[in-house]
């Protein structure tokens, strides 16, 4: 059954390919569940005082905001890159564009080292409010997903040469996919913590 | 003659890989991201509460950004139905209840789980 034939998953209506693996979308739905609880205990708190949580917000530098979602998007755009060019056999590319992602996550976090210590440094920690204490928990645990993502993106980007057959392919799928939540989850962060 | 990104990758041009639709998605992503901070930016609204059709606006983009990503990155367009419908019902109830939670702070489905 190992062949080194490389498949795309098919596109057809007829023999649909569930992308990545079925254990891995319980864990994704799981998290984006995990994390929609946070979305609406945050909403559920902030309109019990709007005005601190208003006044607080207006505090983020929402450019930092910004340049971490445009990060986290452009990320995934290489990643979608690294998974077409693994499955037509262009290894190196793969590798390349999986590299650049985990620069554009590097990024990523260097922002929000400069993000939060401008903000520590202003005075706002995570017992200021009830607002920065979401913020903090909240972008916190997200950036731990994209630590780990980080660590995902390296085992592909150096791995992706040796991972031809279509259940090593399947794992390169899956670690793109994980890395796609993280940048979902962040798509919603921005706005709720920064905009409105 | 010196072609626009001729970045060459052993014989594959960038461009083959730009040339796709998730490249497009990716324009739109940015775009919704610039409109969305343009709208929600602190120029605009005012510090005591911005105004709720800003916010409407702001967050209905943010999940049809999610909606882009599902679709067309993590490839839940091509999945089949009972992976996509999964992932179409969370989308809607999430956004459904997000945009209802910002607006009367979810009091009214909390309450009777309250003492």
């Amino acid at each position: 059954m190992q062949t080194n034939t490389i498949t795309k998953p098919a596109q057809t209506s007829l023999d649909k390919t569930i992308p990545g693996e079925a254990g891995l979308w319980i864990f994704i739905i799981g998290d984006m569940l995990i994390f929609s609880l946070f979305f609406l205990i945050f909403l559920y708190y902030r309109a019990e005082d709007v005005e601190t949580f208003s006044t607080s917000q207006a505090v983020l530098n929402q450019t930092h905001g910004v340049i971490n979602t445009l990060l986290m998007l452009t990320s995934s755009w290489l990643v979608v890159s690294g998974v077409h060019a693994a499955r037509i056999g262009k290894a190196n590319h793969a590798s390349i564009f999986f590299k650049s992602a985990l620069l554009c996550g590097i990024g990523f976090v260097f922002i929000k080292y400069l993000e939060y210590s401008e903000k520590i440094v202003q005075g706002y920690t995570l017992t200021t409010n009830d607002y920065f204490m979401y913020y903090y928990i909240y972008t916190g645990i997200h950036l731990i997903h994209v630590l780990i993502g980080i660590a995902i993106l390296y085992f592909m980007a150096t791995r992706t040469k040796t991972m031809t057959t279509n259940e090593q392919l399947q794992m390169i799928e899956c670690g793109g996919i994980y890395w796609h939540m993280v940048d979902l989850l962040w798509v919603v962060l921005f706005p709720l913590l920064y905009l409105v | 003659m010196g072609r626009p990104l001729s970045i060459t990758l052993s014989g594959m041009t960038l461009m083959q890989y730009l040339r796709k639709k998730e490249t497009f998605v990716w324009g739109l992503l940015i775009l919704m991201t610039i409109l969305a901070w343009v709208f929600g930016s602190n120029n605009i609204n005012s510090v005591t509460g911005s105004a709720d059709n800003i916010a409407a606006i702001v967050l209905t983009l943010a999940f049809f950004k999610v909606r882009l990503v599902l679709m067309y990155f993590m490839e839940a367009g091509s999945a089949p139905w009972a992976l996509r419908g999964i992932l179409e019902a969370w989308l809607i109830i999430t956004f459904s209840l997000v945009i209802f939670f910002y607006i009367t702070g979810g009091e009214m489905l909390v309450a009777p789980f309250v003492r």
